[in-house]
């Protein structure tokens, strides 16, 4: 039974692209076959971020106004032949599409694909309800601080309004290294703050930014822990029962001295 | 000096700050959905209190106001007069309803 998910967050830059693009290569390297479509018209970055940008050749506004067949406009990722791109065009803005195309394009989708994830611009205008207008599950992506967590309670309150209810949510970015001495949010925090469940935390890892320099997705890393979360998340989203990893790292030489004498919080 | 480092090493942590901001904050913005359900809420109880009284719907007014510690639903709907089948005096509507919220 094919899943249209789609990935949101209100507040921009908190990693729904780059949580977008791990998520769609975990699940093809689980066999899946994958469309990931960049609903962020006008401000298109899904395909640098999957490193196929130099590959495209029609778009989503270009499928939506009948210039090319949905198949023409699907770029095919460098690695697997189960994961495509349908991205979004660059020179239009938002009101190019409306969410009654959105969700004929997703209906069609489903026929080939087993996952539909759509990264979705962020705000809460147009570009948003053009994103969750073919979804019917959505994935929350969040920081552990106070203005990601706002405009996710607002979207999660939009979704409701939508009667698309019960989102599951992604911590991203978490450093366990501040979580430890109190300067960051918790896992615990975040889910009493949201209410909803819990689909995974991602570390910070500063090998993102060095794959995603490269086009390349972190999953495929065996020694990235951001890739190694997002792996499990897939995982999740099969059906798969997968604890959480732990997230502890190394302890600086600054906190092990606070906890030595003290000063450290628990 | 030890007030001082008792201060210096026993600040709250940062953390539990930015908790309590948010679930103040949130405690707000969740009572403050859409202008289509205000709408929808005022529809109603404009239906309502035109059981008893001529009013003017078109200038009613409903909307969320934020008090120091708990959110009330004001609606202020203009009276012109009371209907001949109603009881009851004839004055401007202050319609105050709490709803629930402890911050």
């Amino acid at each position: 039974m094919p899943q249209v998910i789609v990935v949101t967050s209100g507040k921009g830059g908190v990693g729904k692209t780059t949580t977008t693009a791990n998520l769609g290569t975990a699940l093809a390297m689980l066999n899946q076959h994958v469309v990931l479509i960049d609903a962020d018209i006008g401000l298109r970055n899904l395909d640098v971020v999957l490193g196929l940008e130099n590959r495209i050749v029609y778009d989503l506004v270009d499928v939506v106004e009948g210039y090319c067949r949905l198949r023409q406009a699907l770029v095919r990722d460098k690695q697997f032949d189960n994961l495509y791109l349908l991205p979004a065009a660059q020179t239009k803005d938002k009101t190019a599409v409306n969410p009654e195309q959105m969700t004929a394009l997703c209906q069609e989708l489903r026929q080939d694909f087993d996952y539909i994830m759509i990264d979705c611009p962020a705000g809460i205008e147009q570009g948003f309800k053009n994103a969750i207008a073919g979804a019917e599950k959505a994935i929350i992506v969040t920081t552990p601080e106070v203005a990601a967590i706002r405009d996710a309670d607002r979207i999660i309150g939009l979704l409701e309004a939508e009667g698309r209810g019960d989102p599951k949510l992604v911590i991203n970015r978490l450093r366990p290294n501040m979580v430890r001495r109190g300067d960051m949010l918790d896992i615990i925090d975040v889910i009493d703050i949201l209410a909803i469940d819990l689909l995974g935390v991602v570390p910070e890892d500063e090998r993102v930014v060095a794959l995603t320099n490269r086009g390349e997705a972190a999953v495929l890393q065996n020694n990235s822990r951001a890739g190694k979360a997002y792996r499990n998340i897939a995982l999740r989203i099969t059906g798969e029962n997968v604890p959480l990893m732990p997230l502890a790292e190394e302890e600086g030489l600054w906190d092990r001295l606070r906890r030595a004498v003290g000063l450290g919080r628990h | 000096m030890f007030s001082f480092l008792k201060k210096l090493f026993h600040r709250p942590a940062s953390k539990d700050i930015a908790k309590e901001r948010l679930q103040l904050i949130l405690a707000r913005e969740r009572v403050s959905p859409s202008p289509s359900f205000l709408e929808r809420v005022k529809d109603d109880i404009i239906q309502v209190v035109n059981h008893y009284l001529e009013i003017d719907a078109a200038a009613a007014q409903v909307r969320f106001v934020h008090q120091e510690s708990m959110v009330a639903l004001m609606a202020r709907i203009p009276v012109l007069s009371v209907k001949p089948a109603a009881l009851g005096k004839k004055e401007e509507s202050g319609h105050g309803e709490e709803s629930q919220l402890d911050c």
